[in-house]
């Protein structure tokens, strides 16, 4: 009991300290990540070429380099770009129909397959 | 379970499907559609002009005025010039123009065509640029005379969009 309870904690101690050192280099792979490129669209600023891509990714490095945080840069191409400027739509009022969507499917695909099983048990 | 209600899921999945073709079939704009900047006081910015003076914000807001992304190398600028040429005549607003990125061209590309601007910004590194929302270039935005974000395109303008413009803006043609 005690070698588990030591085990988890060195875990959990060791899982800690690797979220602590996340790099800057890793935050700001991270953020590009998750940025849409304003000129093409289907791509992430990470490996668009477009001038727009290129400045937000200088944006974000410099932000960074300054200490913001992943929030306040965030909040900065939200306030000019809207929430379409990210590849996942923020969770929020006018978006949960769309995250709601697979329990919406998931559900009427339930009720569409339910009736199929019980003629087959009848049978 | 009657006739009629074992249908029911199998409606409101055809409903689910039509909507969802609907969203995905409206045309994505270059930049998602509205700027969350319209009707709302332009973001505070410094740029330094071609003479080397520092612009602020302030030196913008006032009358109204046209803020146009463009460079000389892109063909859709050379489309939309006319109608910037056509807007300048008009003594109640202001053309600013802002040259995204480096254009060692600028020169030439308004000797050729003529200069639509009362002033010329740069932006080099894009901080207006990410400041504004700017996905590309051209794009146009306008201000009324208390300085409120007003229009917003990305893209050439035509002579219906600039008639639009400056109805939003509250001037006459």
């Amino acid at each position: 009991m005690r070698f588990l309870l030591t085990l988890t904690t060195l875990i959990l101690c060791l899982s800690c300290s690797v979220y602590a050192q996340t790099s800057d280099a890793e935050r700001a792979q991270a953020l590009f990540a998750s940025i849409r490129c304003a000129s093409c669209q289907t791509q992430t600023i990470e490996f668009s070429n477009a001038q727009v891509a290129q400045d937000m990714r200088a944006f974000i490095l410099a932000q960074i380099k300054q200490g913001a945080s992943d929030d306040t840069i965030r909040d900065a191409l939200r306030h000019a770009y809207g929430d379409g400027i990210f590849l996942s739509p923020p969770v929020q009022g006018n978006t949960y129909l769309l995250w709601s969507m697979p329990l919406i499917i998931f559900i009427i695909g339930f009720f569409l397959i339910k009736p199929l099983y019980a003629k087959r048990e009848k049978q | 379970m009657s006739n009629y209600s074992r249908y029911i899921p199998l409606g409101l999945l055809i409903l689910l499907m039509f909507i969802i073709a609907i969203a995905l079939a409206r045309p994505l704009s270059p930049n998602f559609g509205t700027s969350p900047l319209l009707d709302k006081a332009l973001p505070v910015f410094e740029a330094i002009n071609r003479d080397n003076q520092t612009i602020t914000t302030e030196d913008l807001i006032g009358k109204p005025v046209i803020i146009n992304f463009f460079a000389s190398w892109c063909t859709p600028c050379k489309l939309e010039h006319p109608i910037l040429l056509s807007a300048s005549k008009n003594k109640s607003v202001r053309v600013i123009g802002i040259i995204y990125g480096q254009d060692p061209n600028l020169d030439t590309f308004l000797q050729e065509n003529g200069n639509p601007y009362e002033m010329i910004l740069r932006d080099p590194g894009g901080a207006i640029a990410l400041k504004l929302g700017v996905s590309g270039v051209p794009e146009t935005f306008a201000l009324d005379g208390d300085g409120l974000l007003r229009f917003h395109q990305a893209g050439a303008l035509s002579e219906t969009s600039l008639k639009t413009l400056l109805k939003n803006i509250g001037v006459k043609e």
